[in-house]
C-alpha cells in the first residue's frame, strides 16, 4: 500500500502536488481571508518552528552539551541546564528575581560585543563618509561597486555626496531651532531622505514581485508542465 | 475625467489578476530578452571570486557560504546561491555551508549542493562540507571562537561529523585560513561578519566579503561597499540575472528577467494612472466647490 514511499518519481509528484496546493492555498488570501489560508499559514509555521527545534538539537545541543555530558563524561555540562532554565523564571511572580542573574552576565557579555561591534562597523563608515577628496583619487574607479567616471564627473560625484550629507545631517540636528539658511538646507536634506526611499521603496517592490516569480515559475513549469502535462522541463 | 477619477476605486483583486498575467506571460510564451546591465557591485563581486581563484595561497584556503535564509526568500536567496556556488565549483574553490540566522539556511545550501556537485565533480567532505546550523543568539560568540579555532567553535558538520575528522577540513585552523566570506541572506545578518571576523585575519587586508542580500535589504548596503567593507553585492533577483550572464549560464534568475520586467512595468503603470486619477478628483473636487 505504501510502495509510492520507495518511489523517487511517485514522492517527487506527490511533492509537487502537495506544494502546488500549498502556494494555492496561501495565495488565496488574495480573494479574500479563508479557513482554507489559515489552515496552511499554520502548517507553514509549524512546520517551520519544528524544524528550528529539531535543527537545533541535531546541530548544536546534541554535539555540544548533550554528547560531551553523557556520553564523553564531561558531567559539568549538566549545570548548563539550570543556568538556562533561570531565563524562564521571569514568568514566576516569586521567583523572576532569579532570572536577574542569568540577564546580567548575559548584559554583560553583550555590552562588551556590542562595543567592538559598534567600532567595527561604524568607524569605517564614518571615516569614508569624512574622507572624500575633492578630486577623486587614482584607483578610485576599481573600488568595488563603484562607476567608471571621469575625472570632472568624479570631483560632481564627490561635491554631490558631500552636499547630500551635510544637508541630511542638517536635518536631524535638533538642538536649535532651524532658521535661515539652515532651514533651507534642512528642507533639502528631507527630499534627498525621500529620493532614498524612493529607491528603498523600488527594491522593496522588485523584491516582492521576485517572490511571486519564483511561485509562478513553480506553478507554471514545475506543476502544470512537468508534473500535470509530463512535459519536458 | 469620470473614468480617470474611477481609476482610484479598481478592486484589488483586478490588480492581483494583471499582476498575476504580467508574471505568468514570458513563462507561457518565453522570448529572447536582452542582456542585462551589468552594474558595478556585481563586477566587483566576480572579480573578487575570481582574484580568489588566481591567488596560489588564498585558493587553498576555504570560503564560508553563509546561508542565511529561509525558503519564503527562496525566489532571491536560492538563485543567488545557485548562482555563486555554480561559480566557486567552476573555480575549484573549497566551501562550508554554514547557517547562524535561519535553520532552513543550511538545508537549502545542501540542496543546491547536491544539485550542481555531480556537474563539477564535487564531493562533499572533499571540496565542501556543511557546518549545520547554529542559532541566532549563539552567532556572535560562534564567530568570534572561529577567529582562532574554527573546528573547535564549529565541532561537528551537519551529519555530526567532527571537523578535524573531514578533508576539506585539514589546514583549515582559524581566519588566516578563510579566502573569502559570502553572505547569503533575507535578514540583518550580515553585520556579524564585518564586525567579528572580516579583520582579524593576520594580514592588513580583511578577509574579501561578498554580500547577497535580497533587493529590499540592497540599499542600506551601498555605504558599505564605498567603505570598503564590502567587496562586492548581488542585488536580489537582478542581481542574480546580473551573475548568470557574467558565467554565461541560462538558469532560473534568466527566465525570469523578463517577468521581473513586465511587472515593474505594470506597477509603474498603475503607479501613474493612480496619481492621475488623484488629479482627476482634485480638479472635479475643485470644480464642484467653484460651483
Amino acid at each position: 500500500m505504501f510502495d509510492f514511499l520507495t518511489n523517487p518519481g511517485a514522492m517527487r509528484t506527490a511533492n509537487v502536488w502537495f506544494a502546488a496546493l500549498c502556494t494555492l492555498g496561501l495565495y488565496s488570501i488574495l480573494y479574500r481571508e479563508n479557513r482554507f489560508f489559515r489552515f496552511f499559514e499554520h502548517l507553514f509555521i509549524g512546520l517551520a518552528t519544528g524544524y528550528a527545534v529539531y535543527t537545533t538539537w541535531n546541530d548544536t545541543l546534541r554535539p555540544r552539551w548533550w554528547d560531551p555530558m553523557v556520553a564523553e563524561g564531561r558531567w559539568w555540562w549538566a549545570f548548563a541546564l539550570p543556568a538556562g532554565l533561570l531565563f524562564y523564571l521571569i514568568y514566576s511572580r516569586k521567583y523572576s528575581w532569579m532570572s536577574r542573574l542569568i540577564f546580567a552576565v548575559f548584559f554583560g557579555f553583550a555590552a562588551g560585543q556590542a562595543f567592538q561591534g559598534f567600532a567595527a562597523y561604524y568607524f569605517p563608515l564614518v571615516r569614508s563618509a569624512i574622507n572624500v577628496p575633492l578630486v577623486p583619487a587614482a584607483g578610485a574607479a576599481a573600488a568595488p561597486g563603484a562607476y567608471a567616471l571621469t575625472p570632472m564627473a568624479g570631483v560632481l560625484n564627490n561635491l554631490l555626496f558631500l552636499f547630500i550629507v551635510i544637508s541630511v545631517m542638517t536635518y536631524f540636528f535638533f538642538s536649535f531651532e532651524q532658521k535661515g539658511p539652515v532651514a533651507g538646507v534642512a528642507r533639502m536634506g528631507r527630499y534627498l531622505l525621500m529620493f532614498a526611499f524612493g529607491a528603498i521603496f523600488g527594491s522593496t517592490v522588485m523584491a516582492r514581485m521576485s517572490l511571486l516569480i519564483g511561485r509562478t515559475d513553480f506553478l507554471i513549469n514545475d506543476w502544470i508542465r512537468q508534473t500535470v502535462f509530463r512535459l519536458p522541463g | 475625467m469620470g473614468f480617470l477619477v474611477r481609476l482610484q476605486d479598481i478592486d484589488r483583486r483586478v490588480l492581483y489578476l494583471l499582476l498575476a498575467v504580467a508574471v505568468s506571460f514570458p513563462f507561457l510564451f518565453p522570448a529572447p530578452v536582452p542582456d542585462p546591465a551589468i552594474l558595478p557591485q556585481t563586477q566587483s563581486f566576480f572579480r573578487t571570486v575570481e582574484a580568489v581563484s588566481a591567488d596560489p595561497v588564498r585558493r587553498d584556503k576555504l570560503v564560508i557560504l553563509s546561508c542565511n535564509f529561509s525558503s519564503s526568500t527562496s525566489a532571491e536567496s536560492l538563485t543567488q546561491t545557485e548562482t555563486v556556488m555554480r561559480h566557486l565549483m567552476k573555480n575549484k574553490l573549497k566551501f562550508a555551508i554554514f547557517s547562524f540566522n535561519d535553520p532552513q539556511g543550511r538545508e537549502l545550501g545542501q540542496l543546491i549542493a547536491n544539485r550542481l556537485q555531480d556537474e563539477y565533480g564535487y564531493q562533499y567532505g572533499r571540496d565542501y562540507v556543511n557546518w549545520g546550523f547554529r542559532p541566532p543568539a549563539a552567532a556572535v560568540n560562534t564567530v568570534k571562537a572561529m577567529v582562532r579555532n574554527i573546528p573547535e567553535a564549529i565541532g561537528t558538520d551537519a551529519n555530526g561529523t567532527r571537523l578535524v575528522e573531514i578533508p576539506v577540513m585539514r589546514n583549515i585552523r582559524g581566519a588566516n585560513d578563510l579566502a573569502a566570506i559570502i553572505e547569503i541572506t533575507g535578514s540583518n545578518s550580515l553585520p556579524v561578519w564585518l564586525q567579528y571576523l572580516q579583520r582579524t585575519g593576520a594580514g592588513a587586508e580583511p578577509i574579501p566579503t561578498l554580500y547577497c542580500p535580497t533587493a529590499v535589504m540592497a540599499p542600506e548596503a551601498f555605504p558599505l561597499l564605498k567603505s570598503g567593507q564590502l567587496q562586492g553585492m548581488l542585488t536580489g533577483l537582478k542581481g542574480a540575472i546580473e551573475y548568470e550572464a557574467l558565467l554565461n549560464v541560462r538558469g532560473f534568475a534568466t527566465r525570469a528577467s523578463a517577468s521581473l520586467s513586465y511587472s515593474h512595468f505594470l506597477i509603474l503603470a498603475l503607479i501613474v494612472l493612480g496619481n492621475l486619477g488623484t488629479f482627476a478628483a482634485r480638479a472635479q473636487a475643485r470644480r464642484g466647490g467653484a460651483r
